[in-house]
């Protein structure tokens, strides 16, 4: 176990690395070169040049400057926004505790009632089943921006229920503020979920094993509970990670929509304004949430399932 | 990916849901087509021309003149919903075409190089994982402006190790089989034998990694200019007709928004539906 999350956690670390260095490297791509990009809006005098030459090393090579870039994101120096003139960190912390909600309040009900619906669909089966099925065919092809104008006709307009923009004071009033979003943020990765719990519930239950504890004499109930339910755990855990990638990227658009002052607002304003020093740093951040958010469900899969586990430790 | 792994496994059933699969598939189709249809002749359908505003008719009401009705600028939302279908459709295209070939290309190398090259591309998919789609075109708005063809670009190339990693898997495969090797012993250039023998071999994979994947690149690519950073306006497109009809919403004009996420989502599912059913297809085939 402790090989395998060592190993889990040496590849992350690595991935992460390179994914920095994609994002730097990104800004050496621009048509014109990074001065030009960076002096934008500006009037071109050799002083700003001088200054922008100076606070992003350019007169370094390349390899020295990403090194400063990197061991500053490290001391907490992530850049200075060219916009607000202020540094990145003092951007991000105000917007960071409303995104984090967002994303929980989603992430709960992509897992709570995805595998509810998932659940229900395996066992049930029949005209519910296909009701069902149906119905998370649909969800899974649902843009959460498209989710949003509906959710907003419906809850917001039409019958007055939820607030549909802003962020509201209080943890009560950022709770009820959220609801919206989030669900419409969670459509999609709800439905996903739903249907790879019905497909893992249902392959299990074809399983010999099943038979053998109604022979036993279990109960269907027990047995689900016990046996069938415990097979599939991994399979939905991996299904719960999967949807959490999707749930971090589609955020982005749903703050769009309900005007919720996040980071995923701060990011498109700040590539609507080619603001680079706030974009480098939030993608990194989004990037960093879900390779550390997909090693943590791959282990807790692996903890799950003991084959698994030994497959892990044996090969690769 | 996951999810077919599971649908593959699961026994198959044989007569009724068949034909019912064959029929969704056919329904999909039809739907597809129709959208094609749309896209293709809007400026013969159109019955208004999709940019002009006209201030004196703003949300007008579904009438003879105006089928739809008019958004918040009096433009016909009829006629921009059907030109709106050319770029749903044309930028989903060529990302998931792009895709497709980058992946195509890559998977055959390491196929066939094997060794360092193939543990070098290995990983850097596996870091290309790490960068949903959206994401990627984000960057690349920042970096290259707000386009159509960027969105498309990126939004492809987010898409490469989906497909790269199912079809590196299947060169593999068909590396190791007797044909390949009967071709190189008779003499043919490795070249020729990855263009006549390994690519054909290889296309049922990649058909049904192109079907697959289909959806999920128009809802990238809508979620980008839903966000205003892909097909500018005054082009239509339905992802910025949602956002630009969702400030009418709260003034009690849903239309525009509504309609605009419908196609989005019927195109979507359709896209889906075939999708599954041409990968089911080809995998039974097998």
């Amino acid at each position: 176990m402790i090989m395998v999350a060592t190993r889990r956690t040496v590849e992350l670390v690595l991935t992460l690395f390179v994914a920095s260095l994609v994002v730097f490297g990104a800004l050496y791509l621009v048509p014109g070169g990074p001065i030009a990009y960076l002096v934008h809006g500006q009037v071109t005098t050799p002083q700003t040049v001088a200054r922008i030459t100076a606070e992003y090393h350019l007169n370094e090579a390349f390899v020295p400057r990403y090194w400063h870039w990197l061991t500053g994101l490290f001391q907490g120096n992530f850049g200075t926004s060219l916009i607000y003139h202020e540094s990145a960190s003092a951007l991000i912390a105000p917007r960071i505790g409303i995104t984090a909600l967002l994303v929980i309040v989603a992430a709960l009900e992509t897992c709570v009632i995805g595998a509810v619906i998932g659940l229900v669909s395996a066992l049930r089966g029949g005209a519910v089943d296909g009701l069902l099925t149906t119905l998370t065919t649909i969800g899974v092809g649902i843009p959460a921006f498209a989710a949003a104008a509906v959710l907003i006709e419906v809850f917001g307009v039409t019958l007055g229920w939820f607030p549909v923009s802003g962020a509201g004071t209080g943890f009560g009033g950022h709770l009820q503020h959220v609801v919206l979003p989030a669900t419409a943020l969670a459509v999609s990765s709800l439905a996903y979920m739903a249907r790879l719990t019905r497909a893992s519930v249902r392959q299990e239950r074809q399983r010999e094993y099943v038979e053998t504890a109604a022979a036993g004499g279990l109960t269907m109930r027990q047995t689900v509970r016990r046996h069938i339910l415990r097979n599939s755990a991994p399979s939905m855990l991996t299904a719960a990670g999967v949807s959490f990638v999707g749930l971090m990227a589609s955020e982005v658009v749903v703050e769009n929509a309900f005007g919720v002052n996040g980071l995923g607002s701060l990011l498109v304003q700040a590539v609507g304004a080619k603001d680079f020093a706030v974009v480098q740093i939030l993608i990194l951040f989004y990037v960093a949430c879900f390779m550390v958010v997909n090693t943590i469900t791959d282990l807790l899969a692996l903890k799950l399932d003991p084959r698994l586990m030994a497959a892990a430790e044996g090969g690769s | 990916m996951t999810a077919i792994d599971v649908a593959a496994r699961l026994p198959r059933r044989r007569r009724k849901p068949r034909t019912w699969s064959h029929r969704v598939a056919i329904g999909s189709g039809i739907v597809i087509g129709l959208i094609i249809v749309a896209a293709v002749f809007a400026p013969l359908i159109a019955p208004d021309n999709p940019n002009a505003i006209s201030l004196g008719s703003q949300f007008a009401p579904s009438s003879a003149a105006h089928l739809l009705g008019t958004d918040a600028s009096g433009r016909d939302i009829l006629s921009r919903l059907l030109y709106g279908a050319r770029p749903a459709l044309i930028g989903p295209t060529v990302a998931v075409l792009v895709a497709a070939m980058l992946a195509t290309l890559l998977a055959v190398l390491c196929a066939w190089l094997g060794g360092w090259f193939d543990r070098i591309i290995s990983r850097a998919i596996d870091i290309l994982f790490a960068f949903p789609g959206v994401l990627l075109a984000l960057l690349a708005a920042a970096v290259f402006g707000a386009g159509f063809v960027a969105s498309i670009l990126a939004v492809g190339i987010a898409e490469v190790p989906y497909i790269a990693r199912v079809i590196r898997t299947e060169a593999m495969r068909q590396r190791s089989r007797p044909y390949i090797e009967g071709a190189l012993v008779q003499g043919f250039a490795s070249p020729a034998v990855i263009v006549r023998h390994l690519i054909p071999n290889l296309m049922p994979t990649v058909i049904t990694q192109i079907a697959l994947s289909f959806g999920y690149v128009i809802m990238n690519l809508a979620a980008i200019s839903y966000l205003g950073l892909g097909i500018q306006p005054p082009n239509a497109d339905w992802g910025s007709m949602v956002s630009d009809g969702q400030s009418s919403i709260i003034q009690g004009y849903p239309e525009e928004a509504l309609y605009a996420a419908a196609c989005i989502v019927v195109l979507v599912v359709a896209f889906t539906l075939l999708g599954d059913h041409v990968a089911r297809r080809l995998e039974s085939r097998r």
